[in-house]
């Protein structure tokens, strides 16, 4: 039994060939196949469009709180999950081309599409396991009884006068054991809409990667049997796509969302 | 798992589908895609860096500094995963053709939404949102 003729797409007609019945030839189904890939993005273009534009919106609206949200974030772990998405594009770009090319050497298809599905799972790791217990931790997360930033943003405030060269004023009213420190209210409500829009973007594109690792791991098992090849690659180039994709929404929402700064 | 790699020119529909590879990749078949996909991963770590950096330095001048930088560079950043990670550089003329009403689609919805919030000055943007900011002043002050 040879490797292909365990790929799915065989059809009665072709016996071992991934070519299926209502395609002329492989290239008519991988061109098909692309066309249906990019069609699907550009709903996806749109998807997240809606999002941005809700994000431009409220960003002029709520301005103080974006840049104070902003602040309270913490920029490296951004970055450092920016280098490790772009380096997961790198993988993914790799991966296609070691089924385009089916020229050993490397990491193979399958090392390939590992190495990728590794490092989302590292992007992932790192907003579950230091990211958002960070966010929980200062009572930023809009939801509920977890959403108190009161003292995160008093805090903010203080660093900030602190840099200004601004001497310490009055806060030890309002500074007393066990109180809430006093925030302007308007600027906590600001910067909700900012955790708001930074937990449904991220969340969103968390998402979108959760469904990108089923999506590799099923490749990354039919490449195990050698189902990818020079003549029969269009799987492998159009889940590329979509983590490119997935990659591109990241590139845009770091800085929208971790480097707002204010003219303080 | 690498065993059923066929060798060049043993394709099924020979000479078409060569051609349509070197269609999409330039260096053909033997892909040497790998320096271009290196030096292109350079360039995004570069630019991130760039704009990590670039938002530490002040703009007392230029308020919307900071946004105007980090939009250029992301732009930079998407157009070369777009053209030399998703190969657009070297797709056909159909997929360009669907990005690009993808996108022109998107200005509008965006720019038409903007435009209306902007004139109307709903939502504190724009033209009246200076009226709305005062109006809510003394409401601030009584806590």
């Amino acid at each position: 039994l040879s490797a292909t003729e365990q790929e799915p797409r065989s059809t009665a007609d072709h016996g071992s060939s991934p070519l299926a019945h209502q395609f002329a030839n492989l290239e008519q189904q991988q061109d098909t196949n692309h066309l249906g890939m990019w069609m699907f993005l550009s709903t996806e273009i749109m998807f997240f469009g809606g999002m941005f534009g809700a994000y431009a919106v409220y960003r002029q609206r709520c301005a103080d709180g974006f840049v104070a949200g902003s602040e309270m974030l913490l920029t490296w772990i951004g970055a450092l999950n920016t280098a490790v998405l772009i380096a997961s594009s790198l993988t993914m770009a790799m991966a296609v081309r070691a089924a385009q090319t089916g020229k050993p050497g490397g990491l193979g298809v399958f090392g390939w599409l590992v190495a990728t599905i590794i490092l989302g799972f590292v992007f992932l790791g790192i907003k579950f396991s230091v990211e958002w217990p960070q966010d929980y931790r200062e009572g930023l997360i809009p939801i509920g009884e977890l959403w108190h930033p009161q003292e995160a943003l008093h805090e903010l405030l203080e660093e900030r006068q602190r840099a200004a060269g601004i001497p310490h004023e009055g806060g030890h009213e309002t500074g007393l054991e066990g109180t809430v420190p006093k925030v302007d209210p308007t600027l906590v409500a600001h910067t909700k809409v900012f955790y708001s829009m930074y937990f449904g973007m991220t969340g969103l594109h968390a998402l979108h990667m959760i469904i990108g690792f089923f999506v590799l791991g099923t490749l990354a098992y039919f490449a195990w049997y050698g189902a990818y090849t020079p003549k029969f690659y269009g799987p492998v180039e159009v889940t590329g796509l979509y983590w490119h994709f997935v990659d591109i929404i990241w590139i845009f929402l770091f800085p929208l969302l971790y480097l707002i700064r204010g003219s303080h | 798992m690498a065993e059923t790699q066929p060798a060049p020119g043993t394709h099924e529909h020979g000479a078409h589908e060569q051609k349509a590879h070197e269609k999409d990749h330039p260096a053909g078949h033997h892909g040497d895609a790998l320096p271009q996909y290196l030096m292109v991963f350079l360039a995004l770590m570069l630019l991130t860096a760039i704009t990590v950096w670039v938002s530490y330095i002040k703009f007392p001048h230029w308020d919307a500094g900071h946004l105007t930088i980090a939009m250029i560079v992301s732009v930079i950043k998407a157009t070369l995963v777009v053209l030399i990670f998703m190969h657009v550089w070297y797709a056909g003329p159909l997929v360009k053709v669907i990005i690009c009403v993808s996108l022109f689609t998107l200005a509008l919805l965006l720019g038409f939404t903007y435009a209306d919030y902007w004139s109307r000055g709903v939502s504190g943007v724009g033209l009246e949102a200076r009226e709305v900011r005062l109006h809510k002043e003394p409401a601030q002050k009584d806590h």
